[in-house]
C-alpha cells in the first residue's frame, strides 16, 4: 500500500459523501487519496439506511449487495396511534440499506478509477503555504505523516474539523441539531415492506421516532428530538421508552447514539483549495433529517468540480463556488423552505397531529403524495405560506 | 459551570464538537475531550448529548476537573 506526497484531492472521511466526492473525482482524471479516521470504512452505522429509489438511481446503480430491504411506502403515526399509510403509487418506492457494505462500495469504486485510501488516518491539522491550504497532517496509526493537495474536501460529519480548520463557522444551533439513538432491533413485528414514522411531542419533542426494517423481523429503530425540548432526557432515555412501548418483545442487536444536522447548508461550502460535502456542509433534509440522496448528490458535484479543477489548474474559492452554485439551484431553496416547515411541523400540538391524521386519511391514497401531505400540513397557516414564497422567489 | 466527558458513557459520536464554537471539544478514538482552557461553559454540549455523558462539574473542585478518577 504505498502512498504518493502529493494528490490532487485529498478527500477527509470515507462516509458516501468522500466515497462520492472521490470516486467523481477521480472518474474526471484527478489524482485522489482518502483519509479515513476509524479502522474501517462504513463502521460505525450511524445511520437509518433508509433512501428512496429516486435519490439512489440518480447517483448509483443499485446493488443486491448493499441493499438489505426493499420498500413500498410509508405508514406515519398520530400521537393517538391513528396511522395514516402512504402508497408507493404516490410516494415511490425506496430501499434500506447495508451502510457498512455501500460506504466501502462507493470506496472500492473510487479505488478501481484509481483513488488510493488509508484507514486508521486521523487528521489533525491542515497544511498552508503563502496562506493558502496545500495539504494535511495526519497520524496513520500513531505515525505523524503529511501529504500536499491542491484541494482538501472535509467530509468528516457534523462536528466538520476540515472546516473550522480552514475558519469556517460550521458549529450548529440548539434548534438545528437532532440528538439521535438508534437500536437495530430483532423479534419484532412490523410491516416489512413499510417505513414506520412515530410523531408527538411526548414521544420525540422536535423530531420523531422511526422503525425502519432491514428483513422480516429486524428493523433500525430510533428516534430523533431537539434535546433542548425534552426536559432534561436524552434521545437515549426517550428511545428506550419507545420502544419498551413499542416493542416490548424486541431483542437488541445493536446500539448507536448520533446526531444529524438539520440546518440550512452553511453560507460558504468552498474557499481556495477546500470543499466542505455531506453532513459537514449541512446538506441534509431538515425536515426528515435523512441526508443520504442530498449527500450522495453533493458527493457526485463536489467530485465532479474538484476533478475539471485538476484539469484547469485553478483551485480557487471562485472556481470550486461552482460545486456550491450547482448544489443551491438544485437543493438549496428546497431545503431552505424544508427548514421552514420543520419549525411549524415540529410544533404542532398533539391534538392538531391527531387531527392531521385524520384529514389526511379523507385524502385518496393514490393522491397522498409528500406534497399534498405539507400541503394539508400548512394550510391553517397563511402566513407561512407567504413565507415560504419568500424563499422562492 | 465547567463540564466533563464521562468516558464510559461516550458513543465517541462527535454530537458535542458539532454544537461547540469554541472548538474546545476533541474526539479520539475512545472518547471526547473537552479542552477547560477552551470551554467557555455555554452548555450546549451537556444540552444535546443523546447518551448523556456530559456531566456538569464545580470549578471550585479542582479533584471533580481532574480527568483521572
Amino acid at each position: 500500500m504505498k502512498i504518493k506526497n502529493f494528490y490532487d484531492v485529498v478527500v477527509v472521511g470515507s462516509g458516501p459523501a468522500g466515497g462520492m466526492t472521490a470516486l467523481y473525482a477521480a472518474k474526471n482524471g484527478a489524482s485522489v487519496l482518502i483519509l479515513e479516521r476509524d479502522r474501517e470504512i462504513g463502521l460505525p452505522v450511524r445511520c437509518a439506511e433508509g433512501i428512496s429509489r429516486k435519490g439512489l438511481t440518480q447517483c448509483l446503480e443499485p446493488d443486491e449487495r448493499w441493499i438489505a430491504n426493499h420498500i413500498e411506502g410509508g405508514k406515519l403515526y398520530a400521537p393517538n396511534g391513528t396511522s395514516c399509510e402512504l402508497i408507493v403509487e404516490a410516494i415511490g418506492d425506496g430501499f434500506i440499506l447495508e451502510r457498512k457494505i455501500f460506504d466501502a462500495a462507493i470506496c472500492q469504486l473510487a479505488a478501481e478509477e484509481g483513488a488510493d485510501i488509508l484507514t486508521k488516518a486521523d487528521v489533525y491539522d491542515l497544511m498552508w503555504e503563502n496562506g493558502e491550504i496545500c495539504g494535511v497532517k495526519f497520524r496513520h496509526f500513531t505515525t505523524p505523516k503529511t501529504v500536499k493537495a491542491n484541494i482538501v474536501v472535509g467530509a468528516d460529519g457534523p462536528e466538520s474539523r476540515i472546516g473550522r480548520m480552514a475558519g469556517l463557522k460550521t458549529d450548529l444551533g440548539l434548534n438545528d441539531i437532532e440528538s439521535t439513538a438508534q437500536y437495530v432491533l430483532t423479534n419484532i413485528s412490523l410491516e416489512p415492506h413499510l417505513c414506520h414514522f412515530y410523531f408527538g411531542n411526548e414521544l420525540a419533542p422536535g423530531g420523531y421516532a422511526w422503525a425502519f426494517p432491514k428483513s422480516k423481523n429486524m428493523a433500525n429503530v430510533g428516534i430523533g428530538v431537539i434535546q433542548k425540548r425534552t426536559s432534561g432526557k436524552t434521545a437515549k432515555d426517550l428511545l428506550d421508552r419507545f420502544v419498551s412501548e413499542h416493542f416490548p418483545e424486541a431483542k437488541v442487536i445493536s446500539f448507536i447514539a448520533g446526531s444529524v444536522p438539520t440546518a440550512v447548508t452553511l453560507e460558504k461550502i468552498t474557499a481556495d483549495h477546500l470543499m466542505l460535502v455531506g453532513d459537514a456542509a449541512h446538506q441534509v433534509n431538515p425536515v426528515t433529517g435523512g441526508g443520504l440522496s442530498n449527500i450522495l448528490f453533493a458527493g457526485k458535484i463536489a467530485g465532479e468540480v474538484a476533478g475539471e479543477a485538476a484539469k484547469t489548474k485553478d483551485f480557487s474559492n471562485k472556481f470550486l463556488k461552482k460545486y456550491q452554485k450547482i448544489w443551491g439551484k438544485e437543493k438549496g431553496n428546497q431545503q431552505k423552505v424544508l427548514h421552514k416547515l420543520k419549525e411549524i411541523i415540529f410544533n404542532f400540538p398533539d391534538e392538531k397531529l391527531n387531527d392531521l391524521a385524520d384529514t389526511l386519511n379523507t385524502i385518496p391514497k393514490e393522491k397522498l403524495t409528500l406534497k399534498e401531505l405539507f400541503k394539508t400540513a400548512i394550510r391553517e397557516h397563511p402566513l407561512l405560506v407567504a413565507e415560504l414564497v419568500r424563499v422562492y422567489f | 459551570m465547567k463540564y466533563r466527558i464521562i468516558a464510559e458513557q461516550c458513543d465517541i459520536c462527535g454530537s458535542c464538537a458539532a454544537v461547540c464554537a469554541p472548538d474546545a471539544i476533541k474526539i479520539s478514538e475512545f472518547t471526547a475531550v473537552i479542552d477547560q482552557e477552551r470551554c467557555t461553559g455555554c452548555k450546549k454540549c451537556f444540552i444535546i448529548c443523546p447518551v448523556g455523558a456530559i456531566t456538569e462539574v464545580n470549578i471550585m473542585n479542582p479533584r471533580e476537573m481532574s480527568d483521572e478518577d
